[in-house]
């Protein structure tokens, strides 16, 4: 059989396939599904966007606030202490498909010069039910579901004939058991792969929608195509051992739970048990220690501690042993210390996992998937890091601008509200998305186990 | 059983830590110095939730609100420190909580095992054999019912077994014999939780028997009934999470502090007794006493104002925080619609209750906590007042022999009898659904059952 007989035999199943019911609902499920999510990521980015556009306005808001209270002017240090300044990470276009960790992670951080540790965690506000219950994303129906909608259609591929005695004639026709096998998961994919073009296009064009038809959201639907891809080939190993329609569907279904329900659950049950992530607890338990102390202890050893951290201070060595607003942020700068391990060690650990879950991904494609769209998107835990970085290094700037000021223990007048630090948000670069070898090579590994000749034997 | 192993396991450690931090932390408030009572007020005090036995079967929102608060002067901190859960790609297609397991793994496999269960008799023609032999309709409709359910009997009771010997494996943490055999204890509780999964497995049952009945062929059966199984437990319920927060959405962090921010701005200040927002208060006070100035006062005024700001702030975070709770239970009835269509629902509401993880008893927990922090402030701001004296305010000390005199916050967990009327639309949803898919199916097949 030549190329093109092949292409004639797949598109005749295609067509085939369209008549039937099954397929025409299963199909309208997915593009229904598919749908709902778009729409409903679409309100979620714009409920992000809505809220980093706010800033502004409540930042203002706030900075009149001020003005009015201090008038006539204020200590620098009054100043610093009841002013919040806001610092946001914009959400890539592609997260309306992929919330990744964005709709549990903080991206928008108000910041004040206060220690800067149990401000960074604050995570955004949500029903804790619903949120057990997990997102309704593009990536949750193209990963989980699309997979499922070309197991019906595909499953039986062979069955349907082994059961009615019919394959052998269709194997002399058709020139090969293989081939017959091909043309039909070939066909389901080409629809599944249909559908997912069009849920693509509907992302693009939907009324709102920031998507446009670049490189990362080819990379984005690219990374969807190859994991169906491999879907294609589980599909034809499981359906080339089956000889009644109940079975090949009962067997494809349970490699489908395995893979994409069971064990993810125990990756990520492992995972958490390797690798436990410091407490938040531990870290506001520690830092309250750690400032409560520089209360009850001389400000001047107190300020001698925090003046042994800073080896390029230029300002005063003294503080009063009255309140002083110097001594003040120093305690809160020696707080922001005494937790910086665990700090380190929040990011290292939740690296660690992020690690440890892609390379147990091999087990488990669709967990690769969701690693690769989130990094296209933004929404994994580097840009949850950027984020925290980010803040780090603007709170870094406000101790620059304010500390001197605070030292000299200047006044401040509202007009010098514009010379506050201002936060700039620049597009995240997108991180190192795990390579999508397993999708390549667990295919081409499982294209061996394709044996549908003993079907044929009886 | 892996599952409830593993989790059983991660949960023992969890259970640990909170031990120690509680002993920790208590051991750092009884050490402390000389202190100034406000300065112990933001010192503040940490509320912890204790674990119940059966979390380890159904975690519940846990993972996502936390067991731990942190409480201080000034403002009511939302429960927080909750282990980073969701934060693995992994984590992200599901937990997989014994309870998830048993859910929705149990329908999945009276799917499996039952789909075919009428649809093979019609399929190999034996359907005509047995009505010749006698049986009604009727008969064959509930007696395919009563086989499927005995044959779904083992799996049903096989999670919560492993779960339960789990929990007696470590006889220290299941307590002594007295609370584990009481109705509020962990063993009805169990029975209880059994009885749900049994009643959850139930609609299935009869919905595949249902199914099996309508079609022609095991195949058919097979691929509606997996369609079904899909996406009731799948789809719906996330779907439904999504909707809810799309219908009904909450504030941003940023709209709400705004917002809180604006509110508290109002009362003033009650740290400067100077504050003219409570000037009128302070006329009051001294109008009260009979004294011309606040330093005439027999107490310290300072500790009175800081009382009097705590009682208006409170009240504004209670305010605020209503109108948060507000719009999650409208998203909640969102997820009770939805519920009579995805009985998986159903079953992890009442499991989650069962297990006191859900949601009501984390807010009856953030309640208590509230007012034990209230308590707990007021307490120290009357030591200030009676304690300090005004014009020595800011050096004086209160000797570190008060510290003893405060108690640690002891949470009181819903009875089993507010559990269960919580979770009672959800026994109606599972009940009543099983009544009305039994008897629409016994007349289906009393109709549509094809020779």
């Amino acid at each position: 059989m030549s190329g093109a007989d092949f292409m004639k035999l797949t598109v005749w199943e295609v067509r085939r396939s369209l008549r039937l019911m099954s397929t025409r609902i299963t199909l309208m499920a997915l593009l229904a599904a598919g749908l709902l999510s778009i729409e409903l990521g679409q309100r979620f980015w714009q409920s992000q966007q809505q809220e980093i556009a706010d800033l502004t306005s409540q930042h203002e808001a706030q900075m009149k606030r001020l003005s009015h209270r201090y008038v006539k002017g204020g200590e620098a240090g009054y100043w610093a202490y009841s002013s919040a300044l806001p610092t946001w990470q914009e959400p890539h276009p592609l997260a309306t498909l992929t919330w990744g960790v964005r709709d549990v992670t903080p991206m928008v951080t108000w910041v004040r010069l206060l220690g800067l540790e149990p401000q960074l965690y604050d995570a955004p506000l949500g029903n804790p039910k619903l949120q057990a219950l997990g997102g309704f994303d593009l990536a949750f129906v193209l990963a989980l579901l699309a997979p499922c909608a070309l197991l019906l259609l595909a499953h039986d591929a062979l069955s349907r004939d082994a059961s009615r005695g019919t394959l052998p004639l269709i194997a002399v026709q058709a020139g090969g058991l293989m081939l017959v096998l091909a043309a039909r998961v070939l066909s389901a994919l080409l629809l599944v792969l249909g559908a997912c073009v069009v849920l693509g296009f509907a992302a693009v064009l939907w009324p709102g929608s920031a998507i446009r038809l670049d490189l990362d959201t080819l990379e984005w639907f690219g990374s969807v195509g190859l994991h169906l891809l491999f879907w294609a080939v589980v599909v034809a190993a499981v359906a080339s051992y089956c000889r009644t329609p109940a079975a090949s569907l009962a067997a494809s279904f349970g490699v489908w739970v395995w893979i994409v329900v069971l064990l993810p659950a125990l990756i990520n049950l492992v995972i958490s048990a390797w690798f436990p992530v410091p407490q938040g607890l531990e870290l506001t338990v520690r830092q309250r220690q750690a400032m409560h102390r520089a209360w009850d202890e001389p400000r001047q050893a107190n300020f001698d501690r925090f003046l042994k951290s800073q080896p390029d201070w230029s300002h005063p060595r003294r503080v009063s042993e009255d309140f002083s607003w110097t001594w003040y942020y120093a305690m809160h700068d020696l707080a922001d210390q005494s937790v910086s391990d665990l700090a380190e060690s929040y990011v290292t650990r939740l690296r660690e996992r992020r690690l440890w879950t892609e390379r147990l991904s091999w087990l488990s494609p669709p967990v690769r998937l969701q690693l690769r769209l989130s990094a296209t998107a933004r929404t994994d835990l580097e840009s949850h890091f950027l984020h925290m970085t980010r803040v780090r290094a603007f709170h870094e700037k406000m101790k620059q601008h304010f500390f001197p000021l605070i030292t000299a223990e200047k006044t401040l007048l509202p007009a010098d509200i514009v010379t506050f630090p201002k936060f700039t948000d620049t597009a995240p670069p997108a991180s190192q998305a795990p390579a999508s070898t397993p999708l390549l090579i667990l295919p081409l590994a499982l294209l061996l186990l394709i044996r549908p000749q003993r079907l044929l034997a009886s | 059983m892996v599952a409830a192993f593993l989790s059983h396991q991660r949960q023992s450690a969890e259970r640990r830590q909170q031990a120690h931090f509680q002993e920790l932390v208590r051991k750092q408030w009884l050490e402390q110095p000389d202190r100034h009572p406000h300065r112990v007020a933001h010192y503040g005090s940490f509320a912890f939730k204790p674990r119940s036995l059966l979390a380890s079967f159904d975690p519940g929102v846990e993972a996502q609100v936390g067991r731990i608060q942190y409480l201080e002067a000034h403002r009511q901190n939302a429960m927080n420190f909750a282990e980073a859960g969701g934060l693995t790609a992994a984590g992200r297609l599901g937990e997989l909580s014994p309870s998830f397991v048993a859910g929705s793994l149990l329908a999945l496999i009276i799917a499996v095992i039952g789909h075919g269960i009428l649809a093979e008799e019609t399929e190999l023609g034996r359907l005509r054999v047995l009505m010749a032999q006698g049986a009604g309709r009727k008969t064959l409709w509930w007696g395919k019912i009563a086989g499927l359910a005995v044959a779904m009997l083992p799996f049903a009771i096989l999670v919560p077994m492993a779960q339960g010997a789990a929990i007696l494996r470590s006889p220290a943490e299941a307590g002594s014999a007295d609370t584990l055999f009481t109705m509020n204890g962990p063993l009805f509780r169990g029975c209880l939780l059994m009885l749900g999964m049994l009643l959850h497995g139930l609609a299935w049952v009869i919905l595949t028997v249902l199914v099996s009945a309508m079609v022609r062929t095991r195949a058919q059966a097979a691929a509606i009934m997996l369609c079904l199984w899909l996406g009731s437990t799948l789809v719906l319920p996330r779907a439904a999470s999504g909707l809810a927060a799309t219908m009904h959405p909450l504030p941003t962090r940023s709209e709400f502090n705004a917002r809180l921010g604006a509110e508290l701005e109002k009362l003033g200040d009650s740290h400067n007794p100077d504050d003219p927002n409570y000037a009128r208060f302070r006329d009051d006070t001294l109008k009260k006493y009979g004294a011309a100035s606040v330093e005439e006062l027999p107490i310290n005024y300072k500790g009175l104002l800081m009382a009097k700001g705590e009682e208006q702030t409170s009240q504004v975070f209670q305010a605020e925080m209503g109108k948060l709770e507000e719009v999650m239970n409208r998203q909640e009835t969102i997820l009770a619609v939805v519920a009579w269509l995805s009985p998986l629902l159903s079953w992890q509401d009442i499991s989650m209750r069962l297990c006191g993880t859900d949601l009501t008893s984390a807010r009856r927990f953030a309640q208590q906590a509230e007012e034990w922090r209230y308590g707990f402030i007021q307490n120290l701001n009357a030591l200030q007042r009676d304690h300090i004296s005004y014009a020595q305010n800011s050096t004086q000390r209160l000797d570190k022999s008060h510290w003893h005199e405060f108690e640690d916050f002891q949470p009181v967990a819903p009875g089993l009898r507010e559990v269960l009327s919580g979770s009672s639309p959800a026994w109606l949803r599972l009940g009543l659904g099983c009544i009305a898919l039994a008897l629409v199916g016994s007349w289906v097949v009393e109709r549509r059952l094809r020779v």
